[in-house]
């Protein structure tokens, strides 16, 4: 009979909180790009400068600014972490939610090449952003490697709890 | 419920120990992971910082051949007509006071800092269209911040500058250097205007005779400007259709039909120019 397995406890609130914090990070930054980047509480001189990331060519990907696209992530994100989804979650769900996260990352990736190779200045909000899709990344990835029997070596003879998604 | 015979009992066994190893394994790959990203940011970093340093220095050499200040002088009237207001974009704001002069002449008061970018851009103009109505000397070559943004503009420096017109009296201030330190500290008088007229306390700040100030650059040159050198500036202004000698001779232009404004009308070869009478109707 297959090993049903469960994610790790801590998974589940600390994907959450780490979205809710980044959703509130590119919601502000949002704001800031359709508002002008005028009230953007950050330096606005030498090697930190949010208002000359936001508002360089790099802002924007095909006329899409790039706070809203990370908005739009975060908002998924923040979706597929929440309690019930986790509850319910199935191979297919912890496959889109990392495979997010990596695009996520990705994209993370290409912001860090235009601030430190472009535009010669970081924006502080963005960094926060970055670190949170980074530590999710990694934490969802952790969070699936390290899952653990439903209860212990014999766990294969025992009924599923709500904790419990994945055979092996 | 069943109870597990010895046999399923050592395969539930193996199979526990072979996801142990295989767990073992997958962690071991995703902390190298994590290693391979935060070493990639590091490389992003250090690079950046090396495009940086080279890019200043390349500034500031280009900086040090001064070669381009004499075309800035002695740009021709027919690419000043053929200019006429180009990419002006904004103009002095007109105010009124007590008009200021010095020497009987009406004065033009320049306050900026040799870091500041929009001072280097303004520079360009106003050096061009200044020199119109008499002679400097003493200009020197000089690139704004490499941290402020935009970054590396090429221009001239007020510091050690001499203006005589018989026209027009020119008092200027470059009150920081290019790392920010004190340099020239502004009269009473200037800074009483710049209080009253630039209540943001922004730099450059420019009064034409107390008839018009302007605040920042009256040029949007940031995109051509930044961390190129004096000299290919200079010869783009020959071009009357490059983005260079649009910004900067449609805004000497713009500074110029002011300037007339003091002299009234002299000298009439530069203000009954076709690019004086283009730019001060686009103005």
């Amino acid at each position: 009979m297959p090993l049903q397995l469960r994610h790790p406890r801590w998974l589940a609130p600390t994907t959450l909180v780490l979205s809710v914090l980044g959703l509130a990070d590119a919601a502000y930054l949002t704001f800031e790009h359709y508002s002008g980047s005028t009230t953007l509480a950050c330096s606005d001189s030498g090697a930190v400068d949010c208002a000359k990331v936001t508002t360089s060519q790099w802002s924007s990907i095909a006329g899409v600014p790039v706070a809203l696209l990370g908005l739009l992530f975060f908002v998924g994100m923040t979706a597929l972490c929440l309690p019930q989804v986790w509850r319910r979650s199935t191979p297919t769900l912890d496959t889109i939610r990392i495979g997010a996260a990596g695009v996520g990352l990705l994209m993370v990736f290409y912001l860090l090449w235009a601030e430190f190779l472009q535009i010669h200045a970081i924006c502080l909000w963005c960094t926060g952003v970055h670190v949170i899709t980074f530590v999710l990344f990694f934490a969802l990835l952790f969070g699936q490697i390290l899952r653990v029997p439903v209860d212990g070596v014999a766990s294969a003879h025992e009924p599923a709890t709500d904790d419990t998604q994945h055979v092996e | 419920m069943a109870t597990p015979t010895g046999r399923e009992k050592l395969a539930a066994m193996q199979a526990q120990q072979a996801r142990a190893a295989r767990q073992k394994k997958l962690l071991a790959i995703t902390s190298a992971a994590v290693v391979v990203v935060l070493a990639v940011v590091a490389i992003f970093f250090v690079v950046g910082q090396n495009k940086k340093d080279s890019q200043d220095k390349k500034a500031v050499s280009a900086a040090s051949n001064g070669g381009y200040l004499s075309s800035v002088l002695n740009i021709p009237a027919t690419t000043y007509d053929a200019v006429g207001h180009g990419s002006a974009s904004t103009a002095p704001k007109a105010v009124t006071g007590k008009p200021l002069s010095k020497g009987g002449k009406p004065e033009v008061l320049y306050m900026g800092a040799e870091f500041c970018p929009y001072c280097g851009m303004e520079r360009w103009a106003l050096t061009a269209a200044l020199s119109r109505f008499g002679t400097f000397t003493g200009l020197q070559p000089a690139v704004s911040s490499a941290t402020d943004s935009p970054s590396n503009i090429p221009t001239m420096t007020y510091l050690h500058a001499k203006y005589t017109s018989k026209y027009l009296t020119f008092t200027s201030y470059e009150m920081a250097d290019r790392a920010g330190n004190k340099l020239q500290t502004p009269s009473k008088a200037a800074t009483t205007l710049f209080g009253k007229y630039d209540s943001g306390g922004s730099i450059p700040f420019i009064d034409y005779g107390n008839k018009a100030v302007s605040v920042g650059a009256t040029f949007q040159g940031a995109s051509y400007l930044q961390n190129a050198s004096g000299s290919d500036v200079a010869a783009k202004l020959k071009d009357p259709n490059s983005a260079e000698a649009q910004g900067i001779i449609g805004a000497a232009n713009v500074i110029t039909a002011h300037l007339c404004d003091l002299t009234k009308g002299q000298p009439s070869s530069v203000c009954a120019s076709t690019g004086v009478i283009r730019a001060a109707s686009g103005v």
